[in-house]
């Protein structure tokens, strides 16, 4: 056994701290080795003598000694006091801060659906208006805008008709609607080439 | 005070009860104010240190973990404040004094201190003065380490685990320290 990590058993062993395996151990070691018998008994009494330094009532008296007890408890309560005082406030604060976190949050959810809810608002009428505008245009191309090279002369007629049914023109009456009758049938009779259309049409009109 | 009483009277004391506060000062006071003595040798400085370290303890019992030994932890708070303390006074002793009830005279407090209990036997006042002197002797660290033994009751172990060194330094420090001890002691033997 080394001789510093002797001493250092020796020390733990009599400030009572060694285990049992290891006081053991050194037991054996002190039995066998006259040496370090003497080595472990120099240091229990030295350690002996630190013992023997006198306690605190050996300078103070006992009056002292609870006076000054009396001064560390009474400066204990009101420092506990303060400290109690200083927790509930922190508590409130931490409460407060909390609930101003909720009120935010809340509130800015608020903001996001709202700001969601005009945003569609606004897509929706938009689309409305784009829908409307179609429906329109389409009505008008129908009704007023001019005809196109292929369509067929039947719906010429037709529409022809519809229009010379109006106060304009009377079908059966007017000085023109003869004119106009010798039009529709010059018109039926005219071929158009490379349509099947235009013979059917021709033989429904005989 | 074992460490599961320590616990359930820190409980308490988290929950505010004075009494909890009042047992543990009855527990502590005493071993604290010996080191604090033995360390600035002036009897009010140590009632303010051991004061002050109480205060720090409401302070801090929030922030104490439970995994480290409550006494080491109190007496670390002491050391710091008395080591602040010196830091901060630059070794200006300031001496407090008491009235010698026999004769009267006015004595600083080591020196009543030395003189002791008026029924201890002669030669073990002298033993006791001795001691003292080869106490103040002793370099600052290998001193803490005994006194934080003697007045601490603390094992070594747990005074290594204060002073954040290993468990060998302090040992070390210790056989070192009590062997100085022995030599003055000796010394002063052979003087008279």
């Amino acid at each position: 056994m080394k001789s510093n990590k002797f001493s250092q058993a020796c020390l733990l062993d009599v400030s009572g701290e060694l285990g049992a395996e290891a006081r053991g151990i050194l037991r054996d070691h002190v039995e066998t080795y006259p040496a370090a018998m003497l080595e472990y008994d120099q240091i229990l009494g030295r350690f002996k003598q630190l013992n023997s330094l006198p306690a605190v009532e050996s300078h103070l008296d006992q009056v002292s000694i609870e006076r000054m007890k009396q001064q560390v408890k009474h400066s204990l309560h009101d420092a506990v006091h303060q400290e109690q005082k200083a927790a509930r406030w922190r508590i409130m604060r931490r409460w407060f801060y909390r609930s101003m976190s909720v009120a935010s949050g809340v509130a800015a959810a608020g903001v996001v659906i709202a700001g969601i809810y005009i945003v569609r608002q606004h897509i929706q009428a938009h689309q409305a208006r784009v829908m409307d505008a179609e429906n329109t245009f389409q009505e008008m191309a129908e009704s007023h805008l001019p005809y196109r090279a292929n369509t067929p002369i039947r719906l010429i007629r037709t529409r022809i008709e519809h229009f010379g049914g109006g106060n304009l023109f009377d079908a059966q009456n007017g000085a023109g609607s003869a004119g106009i009758m010798h039009l529709f049938n010059a018109l039926d009779k005219i071929p158009i080439p490379g349509t099947e259309d235009s013979v059917s049409q021709a033989d429904n009109i005989q | 005070m074992d460490a599961q009483a320590v616990t359930v009277i820190l409980a308490q004391c988290r929950a505010g009860d004075k009494s909890a506060w009042d047992a543990l000062v009855d527990a502590y006071w005493q071993r604290l104010y010996g080191f604090a003595w033995q360390s600035t040798k002036n009897r009010d400085l140590a009632h303010d240190l051991v004061q002050e370290t109480f205060l720090r303890v409401v302070q801090k019992l929030e922030r104490y973990d439970h995994r480290d030994k409550f006494d080491a932890w109190l007496f670390r708070i002491l050391v710091n404040l008395i080591r602040d303390h010196s830091r901060s006074r630059v070794r200006r002793p300031v001496r407090s004094t008491v009235i010698d009830a026999s004769t009267g005279a006015e004595m600083t407090d080591d020196m009543a201190a030395r003189t002791g209990h008026p029924s201890d036997p002669v030669h073990h006042r002298e033993d006791v003065q001795r001691l003292y002197e080869a106490l103040e002797q002793l370099p600052e660290m290998d001193r803490q380490v005994l006194l934080l033994r003697h007045y601490g009751e603390m094992p070594f172990k747990d005074i290594a685990k204060m002073l954040r060194c290993p468990l060998g330094t302090v040992l070390a420090r210790a056989h070192r320290a009590l062997g100085k001890l022995r030599v003055t002691m000796e010394v002063g033997h052979e003087v008279q």
